[in-house]
């Protein structure tokens, strides 16, 4: 037997009610320390922010250099053409007789 | 803990916490533990809650820098808050795990049937009971973690849409759209339950 609208309205709303009336529980004992102490494992804030932006120029450098890296060979493979010698090892392979004659 | 000057506002503790002075952080802490273990303790299990709450002040801690001062340190912390108990059920969803209840669909039919009983008579007066909480928990636990987060904030703590979605980080529509399709299918679940 479905429930009507009203019935499922009332026993929702009994529902958030009781999940209103949750109390939260105290923190443990140790819970304050705990959290401290992961706290203090990060380092102070400013030796981190200095370990943060060194690390960041350095990547920012190298991604230049990479990226300039890629336009030079990206240059080479247009004017030069891409050979696959994988492709022509595996045709060679295949059927050594086309490549003889 | 340490000794600390209790006249000093958030924004100076911060302050001193970014300056280097980790210590002074745990007056945050101390300040705001019992708003981060209400809101923590409303959305994930009991056995949970200091863990999420852990997690929150260190996410906190961690972001501090973005934070430098400015409103309510408060509001702030309860938005991170929140986006952790979201980022718990995430990962609990994306685990598969069984994490609330592990009552029978016979047992849920029978505390529907109760629920419903003392919901007819005078709902609200004895709120606290126990089952209630198994039957919702159990109903939620059927809802996306993204439904769920907008189901608590906007239909069970009855936030104004507009602070849900700033909870959120999600735009006013998008908690609106949510809010009411996560509120259809909770009352699907619970009509489906009673019908079987």
């Amino acid at each position: 037997m479905k429930r009507n609208k009203k019935e499922i309205e009332d026993l929702e709303r009994y529902l958030f009610s009781a999940h209103r009336a949750l109390e939260a529980p105290p923190p443990g004992p140790g819970w304050r320390e705990s959290v401290m102490s992961d706290i203090r494992r990060f380092g102070a804030f400013e030796e981190r922010a200095n370990g943060e932006a060194a690390f960041s120029n350095f990547a920012w450098r190298f991604a230049m250099v990479t990226g300039v890296v890629a336009l030079i060979l990206l240059a080479y493979i247009y004017s030069n053409g891409f050979v696959d010698y994988q492709e022509i090892a595996a045709r060679y392979l295949a059927n050594p007789l086309d490549f003889i004659i | 803990m340490r000794e600390y000057d209790s006249t000093l506002s958030d924004a100076e503790i911060i302050e001193r916490v970014i300056r280097g002075d980790v210590d002074t952080f745990e007056c945050l802490l101390e300040r705001h533990q019992t708003r981060v273990f209400g809101i923590v303790a409303s959305r994930v299990p009991r056995r949970d809650v200091e863990e999420v709450a852990h997690d929150a002040f260190v996410r906190a801690y961690t972001s501090l820098a973005r934070f430098e001062g400015r409103g309510d340190f408060g509001a702030w912390l309860s938005k991170i808050a929140v986006r952790a108990c979201h980022d718990y059920w995430r990962e609990i969803y994306r685990r598969r795990e069984q994490p609330m209840s592990d009552l029978s669909e016979a047992q849920l039919a029978s505390l529907a049937r109760l629920a419903a009983d003392r919901s007819n008579r005078a709902h609200g007066e004895d709120a606290s009971t126990h089952e209630a909480r198994s039957l919702l928990a159990w109903a939620m636990d059927k809802l996306s973690a993204e439904d769920r987060a907008v189901l608590e904030l906007v239909h069970i703590e009855e936030r104004p849409v507009k602070e849900a979605a700033e909870l959120l980080g999600w735009s006013v529509v998008n908690v609106k759209v949510r809010a009411y399709r996560s509120r259809k299918k909770l009352r699907a679940i619970l009509e489906k339950l009673n019908a079987e």
